[in-house]
Protein backbone atom coordinates (compact mmCIF):
# COMPACT_ATOMS: atom_id res chain seq x y z
CA UNK A 1 0.00 0.00 0.00
CA UNK A 2 1.51 3.34 -1.04
CA UNK A 3 1.18 6.80 0.56
CA UNK A 4 -1.40 8.04 -1.94
CA UNK A 5 -3.76 5.17 -1.20
CA UNK A 6 -3.16 5.44 2.53
CA UNK A 7 -3.95 9.16 2.54
CA UNK A 8 -7.24 8.45 0.77
CA UNK A 9 -8.18 5.89 3.40
CA UNK A 10 -6.99 7.69 6.53
CA UNK A 11 -10.21 9.70 6.84
CA UNK A 12 -12.53 6.67 6.69
CA UNK A 13 -10.12 4.81 8.98
CA UNK A 14 -10.36 7.45 11.69
CA UNK A 15 -14.15 7.16 11.39
CA UNK A 16 -13.93 3.36 11.85
CA UNK A 17 -15.40 2.73 8.42
CA UNK A 18 -12.81 0.32 7.06
CA UNK A 19 -12.44 -3.43 7.38
CA UNK A 20 -10.00 -4.75 9.95
CA UNK A 21 -7.74 -5.91 7.13
CA UNK A 22 -7.49 -2.41 5.62
CA UNK A 23 -7.05 -0.91 9.07
CA UNK A 24 -4.11 -3.22 9.72
CA UNK A 25 -2.51 -2.43 6.37
CA UNK A 26 -2.66 1.31 7.05
CA UNK A 27 -1.34 0.87 10.59
CA UNK A 28 1.60 -1.13 9.23
CA UNK A 29 2.30 1.52 6.63
CA UNK A 30 2.15 4.32 9.22
CA UNK A 31 4.71 2.55 11.39
CA UNK A 32 7.37 3.25 8.81
CA UNK A 33 5.99 6.44 7.19
CA UNK A 34 6.19 9.58 9.35
CA UNK A 35 4.14 11.64 6.89
CA UNK A 36 1.13 9.29 6.83
CA UNK A 37 1.49 8.69 10.55
CA UNK A 38 1.27 12.45 11.13
CA UNK A 39 -1.81 12.67 8.89
CA UNK A 40 -3.55 9.88 10.78
CA UNK A 41 -2.72 11.63 14.04
CA UNK A 42 -4.16 14.91 12.71
CA UNK A 43 -7.43 13.30 11.63
CA UNK A 44 -7.90 11.56 14.97
CA UNK A 45 -6.93 14.62 17.00
CA UNK A 46 -9.26 16.96 15.13
CA UNK A 47 -12.11 14.50 15.44
CA UNK A 48 -11.59 14.23 19.20
CA UNK A 49 -11.28 18.00 19.61
CA UNK A 50 -14.51 18.62 17.73
CA UNK A 51 -16.30 15.91 19.73
CA UNK A 52 -15.18 17.38 23.05
CA UNK A 53 -15.39 21.09 22.39
CA UNK A 54 -18.02 21.74 19.74
CA UNK A 55 -20.87 19.92 21.37
CA UNK A 56 -22.63 20.59 24.62
CA UNK A 57 -24.54 17.41 25.45
CA UNK A 58 -25.97 19.05 28.55
CA UNK A 59 -27.88 21.46 26.34
CA UNK A 60 -31.49 20.27 26.29
CA UNK A 61 -34.81 22.01 25.76
CA UNK A 62 -36.59 23.39 28.81
CA UNK A 63 -39.99 22.08 29.86
CA UNK A 64 -41.57 25.48 29.25
CA UNK A 65 -40.17 25.68 25.72
CA UNK A 66 -41.31 22.14 24.98
CA UNK A 67 -44.81 22.90 26.25
CA UNK A 68 -45.07 26.08 24.18
CA UNK A 69 -43.79 24.25 21.12
CA UNK A 70 -46.19 21.33 21.51
CA UNK A 71 -49.11 23.73 21.98
CA UNK A 72 -48.14 25.56 18.82
CA UNK A 73 -47.74 22.37 16.83
CA UNK A 74 -50.95 20.85 18.14
CA UNK A 75 -52.92 24.01 17.31
CA UNK A 76 -51.48 24.11 13.85
CA UNK A 77 -51.65 20.42 13.06
CA UNK A 78 -54.75 19.34 14.90
CA UNK A 79 -55.39 16.84 12.10
CA UNK A 80 -52.40 14.75 13.19
CA UNK A 81 -53.36 11.64 15.14
CA UNK A 82 -50.49 9.45 16.29
CA UNK A 83 -48.44 8.80 13.20
CA UNK A 84 -51.28 9.42 10.76
CA UNK A 85 -51.83 12.81 9.19
CA UNK A 86 -53.86 14.48 6.50
CA UNK A 87 -52.17 16.63 3.86
CA UNK A 88 -53.45 19.95 2.53
CA UNK A 89 -55.26 18.13 -0.28
CA UNK A 90 -56.99 15.88 2.28
CA UNK A 91 -54.95 12.79 1.46
CA UNK A 92 -54.38 10.62 4.49
CA UNK A 93 -50.78 9.49 4.95
CA UNK A 94 -48.55 7.91 7.56
CA UNK A 95 -45.77 9.89 9.20
CA UNK A 96 -42.54 8.32 7.97
CA UNK A 97 -41.26 6.94 11.25
CA UNK A 98 -42.73 4.80 13.99
CA UNK A 99 -41.44 5.39 17.50
CA UNK A 100 -42.15 3.23 20.50
CA UNK A 101 -43.61 4.86 23.57
CA UNK A 102 -40.89 4.65 26.25
CA UNK B 1 -46.35 13.82 16.78
CA UNK B 2 -45.27 14.25 20.39
CA UNK B 3 -43.04 11.18 20.17
CA UNK B 4 -41.44 12.51 17.02
CA UNK B 5 -40.75 15.89 18.61
CA UNK B 6 -39.33 14.33 21.78
CA UNK B 7 -37.10 12.02 19.78
CA UNK B 8 -35.37 14.78 17.83
CA UNK B 9 -35.77 18.04 19.71
CA UNK B 10 -32.64 18.08 21.90
CA UNK B 11 -30.34 17.07 19.06
CA UNK B 12 -31.95 19.61 16.74
CA UNK B 13 -31.52 22.39 19.29
CA UNK B 14 -27.80 21.61 19.74
CA UNK B 15 -27.28 21.37 15.98
CA UNK B 16 -29.08 24.62 15.21
CA UNK B 17 -27.49 26.50 18.10
CA UNK B 18 -24.06 25.93 16.61
CA UNK B 19 -25.25 27.57 13.41
CA UNK B 20 -27.16 30.55 14.76
CA UNK B 21 -25.19 31.07 17.98
CA UNK B 22 -27.89 31.96 20.51
CA UNK B 23 -30.39 29.78 22.31
CA UNK B 24 -33.24 32.18 21.64
CA UNK B 25 -32.67 32.10 17.88
CA UNK B 26 -32.10 28.35 17.97
CA UNK B 27 -35.44 27.76 19.68
CA UNK B 28 -37.22 29.86 17.04
CA UNK B 29 -35.45 28.00 14.27
CA UNK B 30 -36.28 24.58 15.72
CA UNK B 31 -39.93 25.56 15.95
CA UNK B 32 -39.98 26.83 12.36
CA UNK B 33 -38.17 23.72 11.14
CA UNK B 34 -40.63 21.38 12.86
CA UNK B 35 -43.58 23.27 11.43
CA UNK B 36 -42.07 23.09 7.95
CA UNK B 37 -41.35 19.39 8.32
CA UNK B 38 -44.93 18.59 9.37
CA UNK B 39 -46.26 20.73 6.54
CA UNK B 40 -44.08 18.83 4.09
CA UNK B 41 -44.22 15.39 5.72
CA UNK B 42 -46.41 13.99 2.96
CA UNK B 43 -43.66 14.89 0.47
CA UNK B 44 -41.10 12.72 2.29
CA UNK B 45 -40.05 9.81 0.08
CA UNK B 46 -37.09 8.37 2.00
CA UNK B 47 -36.82 5.40 4.30
CA UNK B 48 -37.79 5.70 7.97
CA UNK B 49 -34.07 5.67 8.83
CA UNK B 50 -33.44 8.75 6.71
CA UNK B 51 -36.29 10.78 8.23
CA UNK B 52 -33.96 12.27 10.86
CA UNK B 53 -31.51 13.40 8.19
CA UNK B 54 -34.38 14.95 6.23
CA UNK B 55 -35.52 16.82 9.33
CA UNK B 56 -31.97 18.03 10.01
CA UNK B 57 -31.72 19.21 6.40
CA UNK B 58 -34.81 21.39 6.88
CA UNK B 59 -33.43 22.68 10.18
CA UNK B 60 -30.08 23.45 8.60
CA UNK B 61 -31.62 25.40 5.77
CA UNK B 62 -33.86 27.34 8.20
CA UNK B 63 -30.90 28.04 10.48
CA UNK B 64 -28.72 29.29 7.63
CA UNK B 65 -31.49 31.66 6.56
CA UNK B 66 -31.68 32.96 10.13
CA UNK B 67 -27.90 33.35 10.36
CA UNK B 68 -27.85 35.42 7.19
CA UNK B 69 -30.35 37.77 8.81
CA UNK B 70 -28.11 38.24 11.87
CA UNK B 71 -25.45 40.88 11.55
CA UNK B 72 -23.43 39.76 14.55
CA UNK B 73 -24.09 36.14 15.44
CA UNK B 74 -23.83 35.57 19.18
CA UNK B 75 -21.21 32.85 18.78
CA UNK B 76 -18.77 35.27 17.16
CA UNK B 77 -19.28 37.89 19.86
CA UNK B 78 -18.61 35.29 22.54
CA UNK B 79 -15.53 34.22 20.69
CA UNK B 80 -14.08 37.73 20.58
CA UNK B 81 -14.61 37.98 24.33
CA UNK B 82 -12.85 34.66 24.83
CA UNK B 83 -9.82 35.64 22.77
CA UNK B 84 -9.38 38.94 24.52
CA UNK B 85 -9.47 37.28 27.95
CA UNK B 86 -6.07 35.67 28.43
CA UNK B 87 -6.80 35.38 32.15
CA UNK B 88 -8.76 32.18 31.56
CA UNK B 89 -6.16 29.58 30.60
CA UNK B 90 -8.55 26.64 31.13
CA UNK B 91 -10.64 27.75 28.16
CA UNK B 92 -7.74 28.56 25.84
CA UNK B 93 -7.94 25.37 23.75
CA UNK B 94 -11.68 25.80 23.50
CA UNK B 95 -11.28 29.41 22.36
CA UNK B 96 -8.57 28.45 19.88
CA UNK B 97 -10.72 25.72 18.39
CA UNK B 98 -13.79 27.96 18.12
CA UNK B 99 -11.75 30.74 16.58
CA UNK B 100 -10.34 28.39 13.95
CA UNK B 101 -13.74 26.77 13.40
CA UNK B 102 -15.38 30.14 12.72
CA UNK B 103 -12.87 30.72 9.93
CA UNK B 104 -13.90 27.58 8.05
CA UNK B 105 -16.42 27.59 5.24
CA UNK B 106 -20.06 26.88 6.00
CA UNK B 107 -19.76 23.44 4.37
CA UNK B 108 -16.67 22.52 6.39
CA UNK B 109 -18.35 23.64 9.61
CA UNK B 110 -21.46 21.62 8.87
CA UNK B 111 -19.64 18.41 7.95
CA UNK B 112 -17.56 18.63 11.14
CA UNK B 113 -20.63 19.24 13.27
CA UNK B 114 -22.65 16.44 11.72
CA UNK B 115 -19.99 13.75 11.45
CA UNK B 116 -17.60 14.50 14.32
CA UNK B 117 -19.67 16.36 16.91
CA UNK B 118 -23.01 14.61 16.33
CA UNK B 119 -21.40 11.35 15.12
CA UNK B 120 -23.84 11.04 12.25
CA UNK B 121 -23.09 8.47 9.54
CA UNK B 122 -21.59 9.79 6.32
CA UNK B 123 -24.66 8.53 4.47
CA UNK B 124 -27.06 10.56 6.65
CA UNK B 125 -24.78 13.60 6.50
CA UNK B 126 -24.86 13.16 2.73
CA UNK B 127 -28.66 13.49 2.72
CA UNK B 128 -28.41 16.76 4.64
CA UNK B 129 -25.59 18.13 2.49
CA UNK B 130 -27.07 16.71 -0.74
CA UNK B 131 -24.00 14.71 -1.73
CA UNK B 132 -22.79 11.11 -1.66
CA UNK B 133 -21.37 9.42 1.42
CA UNK B 134 -18.01 9.16 -0.35
CA UNK B 135 -18.04 12.90 -1.05
CA UNK B 136 -18.82 13.52 2.62
CA UNK B 137 -15.82 11.38 3.64
CA UNK B 138 -13.53 13.40 1.40
CA UNK B 139 -14.89 16.69 2.60
CA UNK B 140 -14.58 15.65 6.23
CA UNK B 141 -10.96 14.67 5.66
CA UNK B 142 -10.18 18.05 4.12
CA UNK B 143 -12.20 19.95 6.73
CA UNK B 144 -10.16 18.41 9.56
CA UNK B 145 -6.92 19.38 7.82
CA UNK B 146 -8.16 22.94 7.30
CA UNK B 147 -9.22 23.10 10.93
CA UNK B 148 -5.73 22.07 12.00
CA UNK B 149 -4.18 24.69 9.69
CA UNK B 150 -6.51 27.40 10.98
CA UNK B 151 -5.74 26.47 14.59
CA UNK B 152 -2.03 26.80 13.86
CA UNK B 153 -2.64 30.16 12.17
CA UNK B 154 -4.79 31.51 15.01
CA UNK B 155 -2.22 30.37 17.57
CA UNK B 156 0.46 32.25 15.66
CA UNK B 157 -1.41 35.57 15.69
CA UNK B 158 -2.84 35.18 19.21
CA UNK B 159 0.06 33.62 21.13
CA UNK B 160 -1.66 33.95 24.51
CA UNK B 161 -4.10 31.24 23.44
CA UNK B 162 -3.05 27.64 24.25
Amino acid sequence: MDCMMVQQLIGPMSDAQLTQELDDSITLHCLTCPQCSQELHTQRTMRTLVQHHLIDRTLVVTDSYRSRLMRRLTDRFSHFHGTTAVSANHTQYQLPIQLEES
Amino acid sequence: MELLVDHYIDGLLRFVMRIVGSREDAEDVVQDALIKSFERAYQFRGTPASFGAWLYAIARSTALDRRRQLRFPFAQMTLIDDISSPTEPHSSLHALLWSAFERLSEDDQTVLILCDADEMSHADAGIILERSAVAVSSQLYRARRRLRDEMARVKEVTPWIA
